[in-house]
């Protein structure tokens, strides 16, 4: 069986995996990250996206040893060590961007990555389509595109975070 | 999923030593269409080679040509200064591939590769008369696609690089499947070194095609009006709970109409 | 004896009052930083993976599996099957009440349905379970599919939804049709629709001797335990369920499903926890959906838009094996006033899973028929649609002639016209495009829902420290229970709501009822609310009967609980902390209870509905036929809102689903095989980001006294009904084509003029 060694939120791990094991069944079955969801088969969700050295990647289309030697980022990842919320996570709950929660790490790291391939603000319309690769079945999005509207701002450093 | 060897080779000559040595073994691009197809056991490779180690990534302009390397995502494509200054209708096509993370990590090479139907891609190259660079040799747009997931590629060959010739004016329209955002229908016309040349993706049951009739009309007049008269036959294209035959047809009009006014 | 005027007195509401604030949600910072657990988050010790092998036929039987393949696969444990599977106490189809669906469980060899359970491979890792439920390769004795409604015998069932009748009738729907100076009859057909939460249904179980712990998302934790004590003949007693957080539900976590026994099965089978997740596939089959159906609405009105009759007839379809009927017509008996009215049902057996109340089941596909009959009748009568549904308004409940116990629909319909600049609408279809050159189309739709009440209970505790505990199994599926019940909950004690700790979500609790029907905030918030007065009640007893504390003799005054001290209503400066008169009484608790439901009396006496107005904008390009909706404004009451930010969202995700009803999803059923063909995400359409239009929702207030003792209606699922209909009377008011096929396609509309 592979070994895959990776670093997970800053954290380095060295498993052994099966060649058929994906990235997202590594990180919730052998590393307890359960953080990251599983929605769908067919890719369409988005409830698995992850950062993958750098860029949002659905882990669920990701083989684990297609990760070795990456830098890994889950939604645990996110949150400094003394607990404050990255500003993305902050807008998500200031604005009601959640109901059930399912979809929610997956929303919060492909808005993540939304916003930093975006210096310039972003419209309403480039939001949502820039989101188009995660469902939610509660909110009807339009809080969504509030909190990243209003994360954007604090991310590039055009406004304060709101604690 | 069945279980699979992976491979992951540095060099180009080891990558094709492995696909050729072993009939059964499948290369993996950046996995977009690949690895759900294992996920549906639709394919069962003995073997998986894991093409991102080449380092066939890139993207250079010299010469009235793009050369953009096999593995580059569709992402780099979409955001590349110098992609939307030569071919931007190539780099708009990019970008409008999936979802962001399909475009982090498909590539143009998996997709060519692979030719889907109702890819981008295709059509692309197409319409603009590429040239595919493989590990052995190179292959003109119009002899590479040969009909649905099926190319001139030889068992083993690689894609290693896609040369566009820049054209004078080109222009993309597709109108997305609402569920996937394939193309339900995408139409591409250029006109360049090559001539007037439009391509047809997502409709046709034979994959991508060049709609000849259209290309006769715009070398004539390069205006909508010309356009105006050519119908398309829905004989021969795809029909799904998504769109009949006739309706693809009737598409397939006002796509070109629309990739005709993008081209400018 | 202590007056504690708490149970009906707003005024105790209203002091510092935590109902009414728009509070962040409590488990907001759980949910974003992903440390809230679903069920397929828990792996306990030895666990084991189980998945499901799901028939591809319709109908028919299972004549051979490939055991010998799936067990030779590395990590495969045991597969299990009906001959081999751990006995049950009872039998899956056995149905002692009409809640009591008939679970797939590996029972027999026979099939229902494409996608039923037919084997279940427990592994060491998902993968080879997954792998090794594939190799079973099944093979099948194949019987025709009856897939459609032509394909079987109509027939009256005894009864539809919940026990309602079939068929009522008030006045003489005949004689006035034939009287009525304008007639239409139309023919509406909906699609079959999956719920689809992002959440696959899971279940993690392990047995401990008879005992059982589960992880499960459910919307009935007490129906669950009782289900499951049941099937394997255990005492109820035995069964711990945890569902603290559920991935969406929308019904179809309401009941516990085959799939979740059938997990708990397997880890009775191997001695191990097992963990079984669905497949997104999977859940199109065994887990419930909502029945196409076909409606026949005829209208008969006077020249000046006076209802005359209205008779609505619904077909729907159930399984063959089952009984749930959807109660569409029954939209039809509560909105329009009309003295000759009529609600019929009639229904097929298809080959299909048990359909099961999903989002506003029966007002959801009545309402998009009804709204889209009523605006063909006012078109017919020349008026605006708007002014049609006025002169129709419903004073007293037009099928039974109760009083409302409130209305302010009137209200709603004006706010949302202002809202949504109504009166520049011109009367004639076709007559607006914008700048782009789409056709424009504007269309209202009405929107109603009962306000339920189950049965709940629930326990309030005030500390030694002076901080609360109120302990309710009651579920949160995303809608905001947990945050809502924490503010009556603090309310009822008196507290803060930081004070106050909520335990939920688990069956350990008193049994809050389901979360379906919107009626859980009611149900479980007037249960805590009881509790919370029982518990201060006792509080003040222990302070007006002791001379040392300020409140004695304050007997016939009363006390007032406010911010964690008891005040002597009739001088408020006489007060005392909790925790100095527990501390007193040398208690380190005390204790309260109570429970929640209708109140008979209201219930025999009112109608008892929400109500509210959706408008509509959409937009369509004359050459694709692409319809986008533009704007939706939606006014709704619903009573007394406990947490205006949570009703919000709950509003708009509502309209998303009507948007979704009128355009987009549907289960497309392969005639020939009877398996959904679309069953995944790719293809089964449920709106994307970029689908949503400019969304308003108008909260308007409402003061019932009649409904429950915090005026509480529910807001779950109102918000789907009347936004279908706005759409697709908005979709004529575009084109001047009255489309009565849902979802309403691009190639219905293609070619539309240009």
């Amino acid at each position: 069986m592979p070994q895959v060694s990776l670093t997970v939120n800053g954290k380095r791990h060295t498993v052994e995996v099966e060649t058929r094991t994906l990235l997202v069944e590594l990180l919730r079955e052998k590393l307890g990250l359960t953080g990251t969801h599983v929605g769908c088969d067919t890719s369409q969700c988005g409830a698995c996206v992850v950062h993958v050295d750098g860029t949002s990647v659905k882990s669920c289309t990701f083989l684990a040893v297609q990760a070795d030697g990456a830098s890994v980022t889950t939604i645990e990842g996110l949150a400094a060590a003394d607990g404050t919320l990255h500003p993305m996570q902050a807008a998500f709950r200031e604005h009601h961007a959640l109901q059930c929660g399912f979809c929610t790490p997956g929303m919060v790291m492909s808005a993540i990555d939304l916003v930093n391939s975006h210096k310039e603000r972003m419209s309403e319309a480039e939001i949502r389509h820039g989101l188009e690769g995660n469902l939610c079945r509660c909110t009807g999005y339009h809080n969504i595109v509030k909190a990243v509207a209003a994360a954007q701002e604090v991310m590039h450093g055009r406004a304060q975070a709101a604690e | 999923m069945y279980a699979f060897a992976y491979q992951k080779p540095a060099t180009v000559a080891e990558a094709v030593k492995l696909l050729s040595a072993d009939p059964e073994a499948k290369a993996l691009a950046g996995g977009m269409t690949y690895i759900p197809v294992l996920k549906q056991r639709l394919a069962r490779p003995s073997a998986v080679v894991d093409l991102s180690g080449l380092g066939l990534a890139g993207i250079g302009v010299s010469g009235g040509v793009v050369t953009i390397g096999a593995m580059t995502t569709h992402a780099a494509v979409a955001a590349s200064a110098e992609v939307r200054r030569a071919i931007p209708a190539l780099a708009a096509l990019a970008g409008g591939i999936g979802d962001n993370e399909v475009r982090h990590r498909g590539t143009i090479g998996g997709s060519l590769a692979n030719d889907d139907p109702t890819a981008d891609y295709p059509a692309a190259v197409l319409a603009l008369g590429a040239t595919l660079r493989t590990d052995r040799r190179t292959i003109a747009a119009d002899g590479y696609f040969q009909g649905m997931f099926t190319t001139a590629l030889e068992p083993g060959e690689i894609i290693t690089a896609v040369a566009f010739p820049v054209p004078e004016k080109a222009g993309y329209a597709k109108f997305p499947n609402p569920a996937s955002r394939y193309a339900m229908v995408g139409v591409f016309v250029a006109r360049g070194p090559q001539g007037v040349r439009v391509a047809v993706t997502g409709a046709g049951q034979g994959g991508v095609f060049r709609h000849t009739a259209m290309e006769k009309a715009l070398e004539k007049s390069w205006s909508a009006d010309a356009l105006a008269g050519v119908a398309t036959p829905a004989e021969g294209l795809n029909a799904d709970l998504h769109g009949s035959a006739e309706y693809r047809a009737h598409l397939v009009g006002v796509m070109a109409r629309r990739a005709l006014a993008a081209a400018g | 004896m202590a007056e504690i005027a708490l149970s009906t007195a707003p005024a105790h509401l209203r002091h510092g009052s935590n109902s009414g604030q728009p509070l962040t949600r409590r488990d907001g910072l759980l949910k974003v930083t992903g440390a809230a657990r679903f069920a397929a988050d828990h792996h306990p010790p030895g666990l084991l993976h189980a998945v499901i092998a799901a028939s591809t036929i319709a109908r028919g039987r299972v004549v051979s599996l490939d055991l010998a393949a799936a067990m030779a696969h590395p990590g495969v444990v045991a597969v299990m099957t009906p001959a081999h599977k751990p006995p049950l106490a009872a039998d899956p189809d056995a149905k002692t009440n009409p809640f009591m669906f008939r679970l797939d469980l590996l029972q027999n060899d026979r099939v229902r349905y494409a996608g039923q359970p037919i084997a279940v491979v427990i592994a060491e890792t998902l993968e080879a379970a997954t792998e090794g439920a594939a190799l079973l390769a099944p093979r099948y004795q194949r019987e025709p599919a009856r897939v459609g409604f032509e394909d079987a015998t109509v027939f009256t069932p005894p009864a539809v939804g919940v026990g309602s009748p079939a068929e009522v009738v008030v006045g003489d729907v005949a004689a006035e049709l034939a009287a009525a100076r304008l007639r239409i009859e139309a023919t509406y057909e909906t699609p079959a629709q999956y719920h689809n939460p992002i959440e696959p249904h899971a279940i993690v179980a392990a047995w401990d001797g008879e005992k059982l712990s589960v992880d499960t998302p459910s919307q009935g934790l007490a129906m669950a335990r009782a289900r499951i004590a049941g099937l394997f003949g255990i005492p109820a007693e035995n069964i711990e369920i945890r569902s603290p957080f559920l991935g969406g539900g929308f019904g179809c976590k309401g009941m516990l499903s085959g799939p979740q026994v059938l997990g708990i099965m397997a880890a009775r089978l191997v001695g191990w926890p097992v963990k079984l997740v669905l497949r997104r596939e999977q859940m199109f089959g065994p887990v419930g959906h909502r029945a196409p159906s076909r409606q026949t609405l005829r209208l008969g009105a006077e020249a000046g838009g006076r209802l005359r009759a209205l008779d609505h007839h619904t077909l729907t379809a159930s399984s063959t094996f089952d009984d749930f009927f959807e109660p569409a017509s029954n939209a039809s008996h509560t909105l329009y006033a009309s003295p000759a009215l009529r609600s019929a049902h009639e229904a097929v057996r298809l080959d299909t899973g048990t359909p099961l109340f999903m989002r506003a089941p029966g007002e959801a596909t009545g309402s998009i028929a009804l709204e889209s009959a009523i605006d063909e009748m006012a078109a017919a009568c020349a008026m605006d649609p708007l002014a049609f549904r006025l002169e129709n308004y419903a004073e007293v409940e037009p099928i039974s002639g109760k009083p409302f116990s409130s209305k302010a629909l009137r209200e709603c319909y004006a706010r949302g016209a202002e809202r949504f600049g109504w009166t520049a609408r011109p009367l004639a279809p076709g007559a607006m495009r914008d700048e782009a050159g789409l056709l424009v189309g504007w269309g209202v739709g009405t929107a109603t829902f009962p306000a339920l009440m189950f049965q709940g209970q629930a326990r309030a505790v005030i500390r030694a420290d002076g901080t609360g505990l109120i302990e309710c199994g009651a579920q949160d599926m995303g809608q905001g229970a947990w945050t809502a019940l924490a503010q009556i909950g603090a309310d009822g004690l008196g507290l803060d709501l930081e004070q106050v700790e909520f335990r939920a979500g688990s069956s350990d609790l008193p049994d809050a009822g389901i979360a379906g029907g919107s009626a859980h905030t009611a149900t479980a918030g007037m249960a805590i609310h009881a509790a919370g007065a029982d518990a201060i009640g006792r509080l003040a007893a222990l302070a007006t009967g002791d001379e040392r504390s300020a409140l004695f003799g304050a007997g016939n005054a009363g006390v007032i609980a406010r911010a964690g001290r008891l005040y002597r209503r009739d001088d408020e400066t006489r007060s005392e902390r909790y925790a100095d008169i527990l501390a007193r009484a040398g208690l380190f608790e005390i204790d309260g209870r109570g429970s929640g439901a209708a109140d008979p009396v209201a219930l025999a006496r009112y109608a008892m509905h929400a109500h509210g107005a959706v408008f509509a904008e959409v937009k369509i390009d004359p050459e694709f036929g692409q319809i986008r909706v533009s704007r939706l404004v939606g006014a709704f009451a619903a009573g007394r809102l406990v947490n205006p930010r949570l009703v919000r969202s709950q509003y708009y995700g509502g309209m998303i689903w009507g948007v979704s009803f009128a355009l987009h999803e549907r289960a497309v059923v392969d005639p020939r095989s009877g398996r959904v063909m679309n069953a995944n995400l790719a293809e089964y359409r449920v709106p994307v980001n970029a689908d949503v239009p400019s969304l308003e929702a108008i909260l308007v207030e409402e003061e019932d006294p009649h409904v429950n003792a915090l005026g509480i209606k529910g807001v779950g699922e109102i918000a789907i009904t009347g936004s279908a209909g706005a759409i697709a009377n908005a979709i004529w008011h575009a084109t001047g084509r009255r489309l009565r096929r849902f979802p309403v396609t691009l190639e219905q509309v293609a070619g539309v003029a240009g």
